[in-house]
């Protein structure tokens, strides 16, 4: 095997075996720098799979095909400054002459996967320090030092669905640990619904069609979550359900109790609702709020951990095709938002106006708080910041193909938004 | 769980719904909550007669299920410890960073 490496480097001295159940794949990262030299190899085994390379920073994207007792050499570039990952799917789509080159176009077979079993083999950087081309990947140098992932797999206990598999350092590159609410979230999406909640809630009445139809479609007592529930405005709607939910924000949650709901306050990202017991859940307008493509997977994922064999979910966010071209014009894009990177969708700082009368604005107008409104005397009106992480056409579909044991049932635009409906597949002897 | 305040609010029965619940609830665990509560109608197990036409069993499920409200006190994760404050009625669930 050593000589397999065209960069000099000791011999491999690390081996990691994961082994992958059918339709589990692997988050995308770069293994980390500073812990293993230049080239690793893969050998898989027992299966076939599809390898899927994206490049840090831009779209290029690759896909390769692993056919069973096939070695991967992954070393230079595509090892230092190309994410690699495995879509998490039961089966591939593969070029009818099984070239290199995972093939989507005519004359492709789909190859129904199995359990596979990989070996990587790396060689241990004894120095802790790498000298990368790719500074801004690498953690010795530009790039910053994420948390481990198995520090945040740690806390996933008795999850019985899906575990990708992870090497002991694997890390994403310039990725945090996606439980954690991160600073633009906790200052541009918490503090500022805490601060309009009453101004956001009165504005919050238009039922959705939507929505309205999924809830309609759910049998009496069902049991149905709102996650990211704002002012409670579908726990009428659902009335025929036991619909339980919350919200991030206190004040929203309180409004709801008020109202007689079953509420509790929480983040969609950590639902505190024991897993596959429920017959449906919903999340309008919600994972647009989170910062990083890490934080919308593990807001998916959890939503579809709750559904019982056979649930579905309905997730709504807004879409970059929007209706009213025009209202876009006020956004602020963000540009140096590192998670984003590379990654599908845009993300803006959206304004929100109180205007003077409401008791939201003077208390606003008072705060030295970062974050709190700006003053606007032309309007007469508080305008708050929300983040948004706006989604383009097909990444909802995307988000969702990274989750096994999930069907797409309905996918479409609806005013200026993209909503997805997903079914969890039924329990099968695998 | 601990309970400082107890509120208790009248609630339609509806024996259909209680069997629907029935299936989606870890029972022993209920039946804990119920027991720290000093409620103590529930019984250990429960068999299809029972949720089919005891009235009895019915009613006190349905009181404890529906009408028993805790106003102020906190959750207790059995296995960490960690408390999870109940105030107004509303349970607040998030973790802090260092929980993550």
């Amino acid at each position: 095997l050593n000589g397999l490496a065209a960069s000099s480097q000791s011999a491999f001295d690390q081996l990691t075996v994961n082994e992958y159940p059918r339709g589990i794949g692997l988050l995308p990262h770069v293994d980390t720098h500073s812990a293993f030299e230049d080239a690793i190899l893969s050998l898989s085994l027992g299966s076939s799979s599809v390898m899927e390379f994206r490049r840090h920073g831009d779209d290029d994207h690759r896909r390769l095909f692993l056919p069973p007792r096939s070695l991967m050499v992954m070393e230079g570039e595509a090892r230092y400054a190309w994410q690699h990952y495995i879509p998490h799917r039961k089966s591939d789509r593969i070029a009818a002459d099984a070239g290199a080159g995972a093939g989507e176009g005519e004359g492709s077979v789909s190859l129904r996967r199995g359990k596979r079993t990989s070996m990587t083999f790396r060689t241990i950087r004894v120095s802790g320090q790498c000298s990368c081309s790719y500074p801004q990947c690498c953690d010795s140098q530009e790039g910053k030092l994420p948390p481990t992932r198995m520090k945040a797999k740690s806390n996933d206990e008795g999850q019985a669905s899906v575990s990708p598999a992870t090497g002991s350092a694997s890390s994403s590159c310039c990725g945090v640990d996606e439980t954690v609410s991160p600073e633009l979230e906790k200052l541009h999406v918490r503090k500022v619904y805490d601060s309009i909640a009453g101004h956001f809630s009165a504005t919050r009445f238009a039922i959705w069609p939507e929505v309205k139809t999924f809830l309609d479609s759910m049998k009496r007592h069902s049991l149905v979550a709102d996650l990211g529930c704002g002012n409670g405005k579908y726990f009428d709607v659902g009335k025929h359900c036991c619909m339980t939910g919350g919200d991030l924000s206190h004040q929203l949650v309180a409004m709801c109790k008020q109202r007689g709901y079953e509420v509790v306050q929480l983040d969609v990202v950590k639902p505190p609702y024991r897993k596959g017991i429920f017959d449906g859940a919903i999340s309008i307008a919600v994972l647009h709020h989170m910062s990083s493509f890490n934080r919308r997977l593990t807001a998916m994922r959890r939503i579809v951990d709750l559904l019982r064999p056979g649930g579905r979910a309905l997730v709504t966010v807004w879409a970059m095709e929007q209706e009213e071209e025009k209202k876009m014009k006020k956004w602020v894009e963000l540009d140096d938002n590192q998670s984003n990177k590379g990654d599908f969708g845009r993300d803006f700082l959206v304004p929100w106006n109180v205007p003077f009368h409401r008791p939201e604005a003077s208390k606003a107008a008072k705060s030295t708080e970062e974050a709190a409104g700006k003053i606007d005397e032309k309007k007469g009106t508080v305008v708050f910041q929300r983040f948004y992480h706006v989604f383009e056409k097909g990444e909802l579909d995307h988000l969702v193909g990274c989750i096994p044991n999930v069907t797409v049932v309905k996918s479409l635009y609806d005013r200026s938004n993209w909503c997805i409906v997903v079914q969890k597949d039924e329990e099968d002897s695998n | 769980v601990e309970a400082e305040k107890v509120d208790v609010c009248e609630c339609e029965f509806n024996p259909d719904f209680l069997r629907s619940m029935y299936a989606k609830l870890d029972w022993t665990a209920f039946r804990e909550t119920a027991l720290s509560l000093k409620l103590d109608e529930l019984p250990e197990t429960v068999s299809e007669e029972m949720l089919a036409g005891d009235e009895q069993f019915l009613r006190a499920f349905h009181h404890i299920l529906l009408e028993v409200q805790i106003e102020e006190g906190a959750l207790i994760c059995p296995e960490t410890g960690r408390r999870f404050p109940i105030t107004k009625g509303i349970a607040n669930l998030l973790l802090n960073e260092d929980e993550c």
